[in-house]
């Protein structure tokens, strides 16, 4: 099935013309993808809480109580779980602009949210049946995907700023 | 997935939290609709040219004098908005969407026709529009198209 080609495009392509019949297919597979896509998202938006507290734990969360966290790990906690909505709603919409359009922001809001979202990937993989992870693994890499793009990890991974005058005399 | 305007406006609305349980539901009534909507526009699609044929060969008998008022391409001209405006129907059909329709290409259309003073003239055609709906397509489909093709005459030509 092909949901990473958003409709509004599709639509926009056959302009005064009829939808081709692979389209219509997509339609039809999704429309059938509907109560697993439905349960997924109900799973995601259950163990919202515990997967990033899992995540947290890495960063130095005791687990305690959320009064415990540092102004750091909260933004964090506020950042994947914004990207973790976003995922979720592009899944049960099969549309992938919740996370291109919202979670380039979150990207900018907290620079190592790429490295947590590869944390937040394994424990969400660990806990979802096999079935489950292949319905969400195409948004995932969109999101990983986002998260390469994000001008701060664009400015990480840049090349050795060019060497002053100085250095190059030295 | 294939938006309307009600649902495009959920997602803009839900941004950075989960939907509620009576949108859920909202979205999960239009998805359940898809596959027969997806039935009905292939059945509507398969009969256009049906349908387009049955509807100018009464309008012809009907406006013999229109080539002499807008030109040889006049009957030409004619079969392309019909079959247009038909395909944006289908459409909106399948979308459940009558903003849709409006807003791609009714206001424009609209304003195309009242310029060229073609409302009353073009008035008969999407009247045999409308009743042929019923002898070329089954009750089901004809139903099914049937709001979108009364709001395009609504629209264009009354």
């Amino acid at each position: 099935m092909n949901d990473l080609h958003p409709w509004p495009e599709r639509i926009a392509d056959r302009e005064g013309d009829y939808l081709t019949p692979d389209d219509l297919q997509d339609l039809i597979r999704y429309a059938l993808s509907f109560p697993e896509r439905l349960d997924l998202y109900q799973v995601l938006q259950q163990q919202e809480v515990a997967w990033i507290e899992k995540v947290l734990q890495q960063h130095g969360y005791s687990g305690e109580a959320e009064s415990s966290l540092t102004p750091a790990q909260r933004l964090l906690a506020r950042q994947l779980a914004f990207c973790l909505r976003s995922l979720g709603l592009s899944l049960l919409l099969g549309d992938p602009t919740p996370l291109q359009q919202w979670t380039l922001g979150a990207m900018e809001q907290y620079l190592g949210l790429p490295q947590a979202l590869d944390q937040l990937r394994a424990v969400v993989q660990g806990s979802l049946s096999a079935e489950q992870w292949e319905l969400l693994a195409p948004y995932w890499q969109l999101l990983q995907g986002v998260s390469a793009t994000s001008p701060k990890a664009e400015a990480e991974a840049a090349p050795e700023p060019a060497p002053t005058l100085m250095e190059m005399f030295a | 997935m294939l938006m309307n305007s009600s649902v495009a406006e959920l997602m803009q609305q839900s941004e950075g939290r989960y939907l509620r349980p009576d949108e859920l539901k909202t979205l999960q009534g239009y998805v359940e609709g898809i596959p027969k909507r997806v039935r009905l526009y292939q059945v509507l699609q398969a009969k256009e040219q049906e349908l387009v044929e049955r509807v100018m060969e009464k309008f012809q008998a009907m406006m013999p004098h229109l080539p002499r008022q807008h030109g040889h391409l006049a009957w030409e001209r004619c079969r392309r908005d019909l079959s247009m405006v038909w395909r944006y129907c289908c459409l909106a059909m399948l979308l459940n969407d009558e903003d849709y329709l409006r807003d791609k290409l009714l206001y424009w259309l609209e304003t195309i026709l009242k310029s060229f003073k073609m409302r009353d003239q073009c008035q008969p055609a999407y009247k045999l529009m409308l009743d042929s709906l019923s002898a070329v397509f089954g009750p089901e489909a004809s139903e099914a198209i049937r709001p979108y093709v009364l709001l395009a005459k609504s629209m264009l030509v009354n």
